[in-house]
């Protein structure tokens, strides 16, 4: 226990000891971990806007344009069965008249003698069948009920949305990739850095009868304490950001709260991770 | 207390002492000595096991170099202090946590602490200058700096590399008045050295290293 307190003491004197490269290290640490904030918050909204998109496609199921309401009815009941099939509302023919009046101002019977609207009804998808496969599969389930004439959707629109999609995320993957390594890569060489300076000190340590952990744990500490507040600090940019740009630019960007959870995390563990790596080489021997 | 078994130990393909043994007994103080080069910061990092021999065995108390652990080799330096031309003091730090840092090592309490190194700083002329970093202080005060680190957590042995190499003939003086107190408390010492005009001062048995074996 007296070692943990002279342990977390050395790891806060540590930060006055060498001013210099703590502030290079937080400061470097605060940069790649912010930037790495904007991109998750880039992800998160190509990742809303298509989810939006998917979730304003729906089915449009025609059935025959003879069959009565209390028929047409029970075909909607059986498609509300279907997996998938979130909200299904029924329009029966009197309502697609009406409904075409609200669209066109005028009566269909002023046009025609007979009203040609078949009943119909609107199925809206749950999240996980918005594709184009399982959109595909809902609709041979559909053609087969008793009833069903036609079932219309934007099949393009889903096609290119799932084309894409694919090739977003790949891109976004790859690009995140790219990042984390670039960073991680800069920030451990920081620390390396920072710990190669004071090489000396640490073989002075085991020469005096340190053990390896009594000499690690203080530089522990302080990794842990520049990774926490590297991440504050990018994590305070980052909000600052975000409410710039809802206020300025998009009203409606999209931000979820645990990605500030994500960054302190992150930077712990970079922080810690990269200070216990350095360190190793030159406790190998003690 | 301190033994060298026929031991040989080569670096880089070359040869740096063969077939070397000798003994060190308790309160002995002892002069390793020979030429720049001969091998005698050598022995003595065997003997703090930052070496090992490739043949023969080195033995300090109940440590063998032939069956210690690396994890046990942090004890095994507890009960040395090495004293090294250079200083070596921690220079992020001033006087009483350079010498507070050995005992802190094996978590002794705070109030023992301040106990202890005020005692031994005050043995070595330095308690008016626990405050001050080792940077402040002169060549003569940063060795005795580094004295009261090897002694204060009470050592079996004092091993000093060349402590007066780097000191003019005033403080050297002091240096060795120091190291003999410490050995007449009934710690061993062994100083590799090559001044003569010191060992004639203060005359004890002598260990040469003449081109990697023991001489006399």
């Amino acid at each position: 226990m007296r070692n943990f307190w002279f342990s977390l003491k050395e790891g806060l004197l540590g930060f006055k000891r060498a001013r210099l490269a703590s502030i290079i290290t937080i400061t470097s640490l605060a940069l790649a971990l912010l930037l790495t904030g904007y991109f998750i918050l880039f992800s998160l909204n190509v990742n809303h806007w298509i989810g939006e998109k998917r979730s304003q496609m729906e089915l449009e199921v025609f059935f025959e344009n003879d069959l009565n309401n209390a028929k047409a009815k029970e075909a909607t009941a059986q498609i509300q069965q279907i997996p998938g099939a979130a909200r299904v509302i029924y329009i029966s023919k009197k309502a697609a008249a009406e409904r075409f009046e609200k669209e066109f101002g005028r009566n269909i019977y002023d046009i025609l003698d007979s009203n040609p609207l078949p009943p119909s009804c609107k199925v809206r998808l749950k999240p996980g069948f918005q594709t184009s496969a399982a959109v595909q599969k809902m609709v041979l389930q559909i053609g087969r009920i008793n009833g069903v004439s036609d079932v219309v959707y934007e099949k393009e629109l889903l096609r290119l949305i799932d084309y894409y999609v694919t090739w977003i995320y790949i891109i976004l993957g790859g690009f995140g990739l790219i990042l984390l390594l670039i960073a991680v890569i800069l920030l451990y060489n920081t620390i390396r850095l920072t710990i190669f300076a004071r090489r000396d000190i640490i073989e002075i340590m085991g020469l005096t009868g340190a053990t390896a952990s009594f000499i690690k744990r203080p530089f522990i500490i302080e990794g842990f304490l520049q990774g926490v507040l590297g991440a504050l600090a990018a994590s305070g940019l980052l909000y600052l950001s975000v409410e710039a740009i809802r206020r300025l630019l998009f009203s409606s960007l999209a931000m979820q709260d645990n990605i500030y959870l994500i960054l302190v995390a992150a930077g712990i563990l970079i922080g810690v991770v990269s200070s216990a790596l350095s360190l190793s080489r030159y406790l190998d021997k003690i | 207390m301190i033994e060298f078994y026929n031991v040989d130990l080569n670096i880089d393909k070359k040869t740096i002492l063969r077939d070397v043994s000798f003994r060190v007994l308790k309160g002995e103080f002892v002069y390793l000595t020979g030429a720049s080069g001969a091998g005698k910061s050598t022995v003595l990092r065997l003997l703090y096991m930052d070496l090992f021999p490739d043949r023969g065995t080195v033995i300090i108390e109940r440590y063998s170099s032939a069956k210690i652990k690396d994890k046990e080799i942090p004890y095994l330096r507890r009960q040395l202090g090495v004293v090294f031309q250079d200083f070596k003091l921690l220079p992020d730090r001033n006087i009483f946590d350079n010498t507070a840092f050995a005992l802190r090592v094996i978590g002794m309490p705070g109030k023992e602490i301040k106990k202890r190194v005020l005692r031994v700083l005050t043995d070595v002329n330095l308690s008016h200058k626990r405050n001050h970093y080792p940077e402040e202080l002169s060549g003569g005060e940063q060795q005795r700096a580094a004295i009261a680190r090897a002694v204060v957590n009470n050592p079996i042995a004092v091993l000093a590399d060349e402590p007066t190499g780097n000191l003019d003939s005033d403080n050297s003086m002091e240096i060795m008045e120091i190291l003999q107190k410490i050995n007449q408390n009934g710690t061993a010492v062994l100083m590799a050295t090559h001044d003569n005009e010191l060992i004639s001062a203060f005359p004890h048995r002598i260990i040469e290293i003449k081109e990697g074996r023991v001489g006399r």
